[in-house]
């Protein structure tokens, strides 16, 4: 590259660098300007504001404190929008590594976050698990602290850092008394239960073994060569002829020493490659020696550039750990959907599956109903999860539940049918065929509201008269709907005393509408309550209040009695429901009703398939269901691993949805049927609608 | 003093048995390029055969490695050409003019490059046996690389320059009737055939082959290709593809596996189990009959040429075309769709079929169902018993495929593979097309999720229909570790629902075209400046 090109890089970092920090300065400056600062405006203009924010800070003296960590990251990390993640961990072919081991002698392995890695992205995590079974609160604080004195003392006596493991839980006993070979076996206990091989390197370790190799494994680590081999064991690698751990030999790859040591003990003339995760230690120390590298950026390191931070401390950990092991680690590549699922949609379904199964023990919910769509992948999962629960699928829809309690909730349909089409230039012939009811034409015609008459603002209150004034024919004509549903539910719910329906959100008006069948008009002996991802309704804000307070409807991640200002962030103009029911989304068309077939069968009546998004679902499904497999599988062993906390389900969701541009690009052709219910043959776009609709 | 060039173990072998055979009393050095890991790799072992006077490597990695770098700034040919020359020049650890006779294999590298431009006279071996008079394979990896097409335009590779005296080739391996100027048979096969005992072991030695494998009665043989390698598919693909041929042609055999000299990332022992033997990646296919003191049961290969040299050396010989390359992910299907015509067939007639006959044939040879398999796209000849592959519907269009099937014109039966759920029976209004139709489900159960693929049966004739309805077969893959299981719709409600839900998904297919037809007429006529 040339010195210019090479100036202009150096300078262009040194500007980024420099406009962070100025932006960084405080809490009023980094929220004034990422979530008002309008990105559409230019340069010049952004500084402008900038300027203006850290000029009115001094003067209104709101300074405040330097933004922590995870509300710096809130605002300045974000998802892969352009191409998938995993194409991005572009690692050298195993084909390529065999090629490279088949002229060399001895492959070095690095064990920890090379050939073994652990579901969480900071090792140092694990010791909160081990501060649980110390019954210590602290534990991981202390743990470090203990590791720094060993490390310190150590360096004292022999000139070197490396400790072994008892010398840690020595030190340990200056901050808590705990019985050292227990709490040490604790230790080992849970580096076994939870660590994994990396699906790269077991490949590439293979590709060593069957070329005949001489294998070691080298590790700079205050486990015993014993506990690290046990390790490998889990991990199906076998055929190392010698694991080299630094404690015992009193040397380090980063001070060259155990690299001095092994180009001894294995012959100077022989060739060496090693491959490690560390930029110092498996790079510029093993390059120093003689020793090929290949430098295996770790997984954490490139993942966590887009993950969520603003998330407990344990579960984030074993979050972000989780997904940067399976996109970054080099094996397959995957494409955006399936990436969408698992890193986002995935979490949100598992924390809520774990939340639902909860509820229904605590309340004695004798069945569990998902309603349609958005319940299909969480049946899907929750079944999975828990298989002996009594769950059902059931057909539903905002459309439905307007026609079927016209008895009940009048202005549900003078809303959703005729008010909220009025922007879309509808005929009186178009409406009337969508709510199935051209019998009202007459009554229409009577007050020169024609077939071809075009819905508008003047003239709504004109209809709603003349439905008003014959409701009664509306009523009957969905009875026979109604007594279809009527039988479908029963049929459902069965001899269930109670059922808890679930729903993503955000008025629960899916449940309203239910309950007050199943209790009320139907009375099918069945006590009802609901349950949504979360709570929010533009138009009314307290919509379920008495329902919430009543401890009827429940949210999962916020709601005016939970996380409320997660609600307040959630911003509906920004589309974040949309964005966050796309991760839910079920490869069906939308259900529109209930009737009878001619063999008195019930049957369910469907919306034109929106198909050109049901490749894209059934991706996103994969993804979930893999991440739900991924998480379940490391912490089998810590079911308190399951418990996911509604906010950090939101911390997860927020990174993606408050990022337009990610489905703008990822979802633009996504199939958005504005008109459910509307018997159009026509689909939007979510791209289109991202443009007409999102509020900046 | 005679110099040899060589690049792959096939071009390694030439020079060794060019010098045994043609220049036993010569001094000879043999050039390795490094290019070639393998020839780094053995390069003592070579040295020391004694074969040669000396063995020198030459590092054309690098230079190979700055003609890569070249081409992605967009450097001009000639400069690519002129650059890789004088590095060449700086690398070259002999002087070319101490040698009398320069033997060139091959010479589309870089310094074979150097050779044509400096009109070096040179003797060049064919790429690989036959090769000279069928080079489509060769053309088509060579097309993937922009800068060795144009450059074989201009210098003229495979010998077809004025610096190439001769090429050296295998004369009864062309195809039939095949004749070049510069040709002088050269046969590897036949040569081998006529060294002495004691000449055949050095040469067996040369390649790291120490000891006579013992071809038990039951031994098979597969040889594979580097398909990772050229990149043509992923490793764990191609572990798959063998493993499925062990699983469909060699069952309950000993498996042996000879790698391709550059496959050296695959792993056989790890998937045939440490009972299988894995010869030498670095031996070149043509000493296979000297390896094994018996004849081999079954030799199986994807598309390779070393093949065709095998000759009597095993008792059935299995090699496909490179489409094997994409219909090994059907393969399920093409079993069961052989199972079902030997179920259901009656009359002697040829079976036809769009797909891959000669997976077709060889399949249907397991069973010992002796009928004859014939390749045709074209609709009229699906009149008796016929395989029909989803291709059909690259050169025909939905209609014309329903309007045949409706026509009556097929006596017989077909079967539709549908590898690509394309459901071509169905235009999405010829409902009664189901009523003709029997779904056979192939349920592949394994460790990990159980799948299901579906093939569909046609036919006007109602008892093949009902007959078909009672078929039924298992059969467990053991290195694949799954079971398929094959079967017809069964009496039970579920699999009905499963039928209905392929005629779903037919129609959303068929809608999606529509959906796609409706935006590209929209599209158009935005373009030209018309709006509905």
């Amino acid at each position: 590259m040339s010195t210019i090109e090479n100036t202009k890089r150096k300078l262009k970092r040194k500007i980024k660098k420099l406009k962070l920090k100025s932006v960084m300065k405080n809490r009023f400056v980094l929220e004034g300007f990422y979530k008002y600062g309008d990105t559409d405006k230019s340069r010049f203009r952004r500084m402008l504001y900038l300027t203006s924010l850290h000029f009115s800070s001094k003067l209104g003296s709101v300074s405040g404190t330097k933004p922590k960590v995870y509300e710096r990251k809130k605002y300045t990390i974000k998802p892969c929008v352009t191409a998938p993640e995993s194409s991005f961990a572009k690692r050298p072919s195993p084909t390529l590594m065999a090629k490279k081991f088949l002229v060399n002698d001895i492959i070095s392995f690095d064990v920890f976050d090379t050939l073994i890695l652990r579901p969480f992205d900071n090792p140092k995590s694990l010791f909160f698990l081990l501060g649980e079974k110390n019954k210590c609160p602290g534990f991981k604080r202390y743990r470090e602290l203990a590791e720094k004195l060993a490390r310190q003392d150590a360096f004292e006596k022999s000139g070197t850092y490396e400790v072994t493991l008892r010398d840690i839980y020595e030190k340990l006993s200056r901050f808590v008394l705990l019985d050292i070979d227990k709490a040490m076996q604790y230790e080992i206990e849970t580096e076994l239960d939870l660590c994994f091989a990396n699906p790269y390197m077991k490949e590439i370790f293979l590709q060593a073994k069957n070329l005949g190799k001489t294998i070691i494994a080298v590790s700079d680590m205050y486990l015993s060569k014993d506990v690290i081999k046990k390790m490998l064991d889990k991990c199906g690698y076998e055929g190392f002829d010698d694991i080299i751990v630094s404690n015992e030999y009193n040397a380090s790859k980063r001070s060259l020493l155990l690299y001095e040591y092994i180009k001894e003990r294995y012959g100077v003339t022989k060739k060496y490659i090693h491959i490690g995760d560390n930029i110092v230690s498996d790079n510029r120390s093993a390059r120093k020696c003689d020793i090929e590298p290949i430098w295996y950026k770790g997984v954490n390191p490139r993942g966590n550039a887009h993950r969520a931070f603003d998330m407990t401390s344990l579960i984030g950990s074993a979050y972000r750990g989780i997904v940067n092991a399976k996109l970054q680690n080099g094996d397959k590549q995957y494409s955006q959907y399936y990436e969408f699922g698992y890193t986002y949609a995935g979490f949100l379904v598992l924390g809520y599956c774990k939340f639902i199964n909860d509820y229904c023990k605590n309340h004695g919910i004798e069945k569990i109903l998902f309603l349609s769509r958005d319940g299909y992948i969480l049946k899907s999962v929750y079944d999975e999860l828990y298989p002996n629960d009594d769950t059902e699928y059931v057909y539903w829809s905002r459309s439905a539940a307007t026609k079927l309690t016209v008895n009940r909730f009048k202005n549900e349909l003078l809303l959703r049918y005729i008010k909220y089409k009025i922007p879309r230039n509808m005929t009186i012939e178009k409406i009337l065929k969508a709510m199935d009811l051209q019998e009202m034409q007459p009554f229409l015609d009577e007050a020169e509201l024609t077939k071809d008459t075009l819905l508008t603002k003047e003239n709504y209150e004109d209809i709603v008269k003349v439905f008003t004034a014959h409701w009664n024919i509306i009523t009957e004509h969905y009875r026979r709907n109604n007594d279809a549903a009527k039988a479908y539910y029963k049929s459902v719910i069965g001899s269930s005393k109670s059922a808890v329906i679930v729903d993503i959100g955000w008025a629960a008006s899916g449940f309203s509408a239910l309950r007050y069948l199943i209790e009320d008009e139907w009375k099918l002996n069945c006590k009802v309550r609901g349950l949504v991802a979360g709570s929010t309704y533009l138009h009314d804000m307290d919509i379920i209040e008495p329902q919430m307070t009543n401890d009827i409807i429940t949210s999962y991640m916020f709601s005016q009695r939970i996380n409320r200002e997660i609600r307040r962030d959630h911003d509906v103009k920004r589309m974040y429901g949309a964005f966050t029911e796309i991760m839910l989304s079920a490869p069906a068309p939308s259900f529109i009703g209930f009737d009878f077939d001619n063999d008195g069968r019930v049957k369910y009546e469907f919306d034109y398939p929106e198909v050109e998004g049901y490749e894209m679902i059934k991706e996103i499904q994969n993804g979930i269901h893999d991440f739900v497999d991924d998480y379940t599988t490391h912490f089998a062993k810590y079911p308190c691993m399951m418990n996911i906390c509604g906010s950090d389900a939101y911390a997860v969701c927020r990174q993606v949805i408050s990022c337009p541009e990610y489905f703008s690009n990822l979802f633009y052709d996504y199939p958005v049927n504005r008109a459910v219910g509307s018997a159009s043959f026509e689909t939007g776009s979510l791209g289109k609608l991202i443009e007409n609709e999102f509020v900046k | 003093m005679i110099l040899y060039y060589a690049l792959t173990t096939y071009h390694i072998q030439c020079c060794v048995l060019h010098r045994l055979t043609r220049k036993k009393n010569e001094t000879a050095v043999l050039l390795l390029s490094d290019i070639h890991k393998n020839s780094v790799a053995f390069l003592e072992r070579y040295k020391n055969s004694g074969i040669f006077d000396d063995v020198l490597l030459l590092e054309e990695s690098e230079v190979n490695a700055n003609i890569k770098q070249r081409e992605q700034k967009h450097r001009s040919k000639q400069s690519i050409l002129k650059s890789a020359c004088s590095e060449i020049k700086k690398v070259l650890p002999i002087n070319l003019n101490s040698a009398d006779e320069l033997y060139l294999c091959p010479d589309h590298f870089p310094f074979g490059w150097y050779v044509i431009k400096n009109k070096i006279k040179y003797h060049c071996f064919e790429e690989g046996c036959g090769v000279l008079s069928d080079n489509k394979f060769l053309m088509s990896n060579m097309s993937r690389n922009k800068t060795q097409t144009a450059l074989m335009n201009t210098l003229g590779y495979f010998g077809e320059n004025d610096s190439c005296v001769e090429i050296l080739a295998d004369t009864q391996a062309q195809v039939e009737g095949f004749e070049h100027p510069k040709m002088v048979d050269f046969s590897v096969k036949r040569i081998l055939e006529e060294l002495d005992v004691k000449t055949l072991e050095r040469v067996l030695s040369f390649f790291g082959v120490t000891e006579i494998v013992k071809a038990e009665k039951n031994t098979s043989l597969i040889l594979t290709q580097h398909m990772a390698n050229l990149g043509i598919m992923p490793l764990c693909d191609q572990h798959r593809l063998y493993k499925l041929f062990a699983d469909y042609f060699l069952e309950n055999t000993h498996i042996a596996v000879k790698p391709h000299p550059d496959d050296i990332a695959g792993r056989y022992k790890d998937i045939f189990g440490d009972d299988c033997t894995v010869l030498p990646f670095a031996m070149p296919s043509e000493l296979l009959p000297y390896v094994f003191d018996g004849r081999v049961k079954t030799a199986i290969a994807a598309y390779s040429t070393a093949v065709k040299n095998l000759g009597n050396f095993c008792d059935r010989m299995i090699c496909f075309d490179n489409r094997i390359m994409e219909d090994f992910r059907h393969i399920h299907r093409y079993f069961a769709a052989v199972q079902l015509v030997e179920y259901l067939k009656q009359s002697d007639d040829d079976i036809v079929t769009n797909g891959n006959e000669l997976l077709i044939a060889e399949l249907a040879k397991n069973d010992n169902f002796n009928a004859a398999f014939k390749f045709s796209d074209e609709m009229s000849d699906f009149n008796g018993c016929a395989v029909i592959s989803d291709k059909l519907i690259e050169d025909n269009t939905i209609e014309d495929i329903t309007a045949f099937i409706s026509s009556g014109q097929n006596k017989g039966f077909i079967v539709f593979l549908n590898e690509k759920q394309m459901h071509i029976y169905f235009n999405g209004k010829n409902k009664e097309v189901f009523s003709k139709i029997r779904p056979i489900f192939i349920e592949i159960a394994g460790k990990e999720k159980k799948v299901q693929e579906v093939i569909y049966l046609y036919s006007e004739d109602k008892k093949t229909l009902e007959k078909a309805e009672n078929f039924s077969l298992t059969k467990e893959l053991k290195y694949t570790g799954v079971t398929i299981d094959l079967h017809s719709i069964s009496k039970s409600e579920g699999e009905k629902i499963k039928m209905l839900e392929g005629v779903l998904e037919a129609t959303e297919k068929r809608l999606n075209g529509y959906i796609a037809n409706k935006k590209a007429v929209d599209a158009e006529l935005e373009s030209r400046g018309i709006k509905l």
